[in-house]
């Protein structure tokens, strides 16, 4: 009985803080992969009186990923239907010369200005349009919920460390004594303290296996994969085997480190 | 005969407090010998720097040929596997079974399980405590617990035995099986035996030397 409390006091804590670890991996995948959609999708256009190096321009500016041509006929397609071709032509001649942008990371709108500036330094681009209004709205969005999640996980992670704190304090008093009695007759310091090292580890396999397991579970649950089909994120995204390897390390590190710290602590 | 205890100008001190001043001791191999003085006078903490758990000020202080002062955590821990220690308190695990307090010394030396075995029962038989090796140590009496712990300082076949008030808080039969274990040791082993009592049992059929400490000095008596 003693025995199971002594495993669950630590289990606990490291489910815990495993699940926030886990949590916040996940969140990260599934973060970056809609970010970089959404930087996909999104397009920069401005104007130029000459034709301008698209390559040139594209690698001063560091934020720019691509810039392609719009071919005149395609923004005159709508137009020539109806005008006679000498004032298309003409308006073709009159017509400055437009570019796409795209982006090779998700911006805000400071990032927005910083890449409109840049492009407004080349002499022969007259106008930038961002589009930023309805940008920033997704990004402040975007933002506000990372900033609520890192809040959540970070309370969650200090609370579960203090939880880890406490069963190391707990395990000072249960197995000081021991440990200084076999101090005395001279044993060395792993068999004094192998018993902790066994539980520590043990508890950090079990821990690293069940959030393993939930979350591998999860990304199959139906409620979990529609809300993630709505925002059309694949919902392998959640969990991949080598998170279990990441966990299973950090869980290891963390008992490795408690449990040196009793050691530490404790009297000869 | 080789020198078991060797002490040369040795200083002891808590913190800033020194507790014993120069204190010159040697201790031949087989020798018997009883540290008094009154309480408060300094007998256990000069028994726990026999074991090193406490570290010499000044002077020197070598045991079974190492210099204690000098010496790292490893080699200490080596020097303490060769000594027996038996204290007022018997400091037994209480999450072990009596066996396996027993084996303690044993287990740290490496011993395979036959031998755990073997020696355990052996111990037990000479303690007269065979019929609790399943026992744990808060479930018999103050004077078993001591005989258990006595059974593990002998375990191992200890060069040296260092007794804190073996007898204190025994009764007179538990007292006299604990004495009568250190003189067969001292007798049949030439284990060196350092006893630290207010009283030193007037039935004793071995030799013996006595010192005594006061006043933060070490006199020999006896």
């Amino acid at each position: 009985m003693k025995s199971i409390k002594s495993h669950i006091s630590l289990l606990l804590p490291l489910l815990a803080i495993l699940f926030g670890l886990q949590f916040v991996i996940s969140f990260e995948r599934v973060v970056n992969f809609f970010e970089q959609r959404l930087t996909q999708q999104y397009t920069m256009v401005f104007a130029a009186q000459n034709k301008i190096d698209t390559l040139k321009v594209a690698k001063s500016i560091k934020q720019i990923d691509t810039i392609e041509h719009i071919d005149k006929k395609t923004i005159l397609a709508d137009f020539s239907k109806n005008l006679p071709a000498e004032l298309v032509n003409s308006l073709k001649q009159d017509l400055p010369f437009f570019y796409t942008v795209k982006l090779d990371n998700f911006l805000g709108s400071d990032g927005l200005e910083r890449v409109t500036k840049d492009l407004l330094k080349n002499s022969d681009i007259v106008n930038v349009e961002s589009f930023k209004a309805s940008h920033n709205q997704t990004y402040e969005l975007l933002s506000l919920v990372q900033l609520a999640f890192e809040l959540f996980v970070g309370i969650l992670t200090f609370i579960s460390f203090m939880l880890v704190y406490k069963q190391i304090v707990v395990w000072e008093l249960e197995h000081s004594e021991r440990m200084q009695i076999m101090a005395l007759f001279g044993a060395p310091v792993m068999l004094r303290s192998g018993v902790l090292y066994k539980l520590g580890f043990v508890n950090a396999i079990i821990a690293a296996v069940v959030i393993s397991a939930v979350f591998h579970y999860a990304k199959d649950v139906a409620l979990v994969t529609s809300a993630l089909g709505v925002l059309d994120i694949e919902h392998g995204l959640l969990f991949k085997m080598q998170d279990f390897f990441f966990m299973l390390g950090f869980a290891l590190v963390t008992v490795f480190l408690a449990v040196s710290l009793v050691i530490f602590n404790s009297k000869e | 005969m080789a020198n078991v205890v060797k002490i040369a100008n040795m200083d002891l001190s808590y913190g800033n407090e020194t507790i014993l001043q120069d204190i010159n001791l040697s201790i031949k191999k087989g020798e018997f010998v009883f540290i008094t003085g009154p309480s408060g006078s300094g007998k256990s903490t000069f028994l726990k720097s026999l074991y090193g758990a406490l570290r010499v000020g000044k002077g020197s202080l070598n045991i079974g040929g190492m210099e204690l002062g000098k010496i790292g955590k490893r080699k200490l821990q080596k020097l303490r596997r060769h000594i027996g220690v038996i204290f007022q308190d018997y400091k037994l695990v209480n999450e072990w079974r009596v066996d396996k307090n027993v084996q303690l010394p044993l287990i740290i030396a490496g011993y395979s399980n036959q031998v755990l075995e073997e020696q355990t029962k052996k111990l037990l038989a000479h303690v007269k405590l065979s019929h609790k090796v399943d026992r744990y140590p808060f479930e018999l009496s103050g004077g078993e617990q001591q005989r258990v712990a006595m059974a593990r300082a002998l375990s191992h076949n200890p060069f040296l035995i260092l007794a804190d008030e073996p007898t204190g808080n025994l009764d007179e039969y538990s007292a006299n099986v604990v004495w009568e274990l250190l003189e067969g040791a001292n007798a049949q082993l030439e284990t060196t035996v350092v006893v630290v009592t207010h009283n030193i049992p007037t039935h004793l059929s071995i030799p013996y030397r006595q010192f005594s400490i006061k006043d933060g000095a070490l006199y020999e008596i006896y």
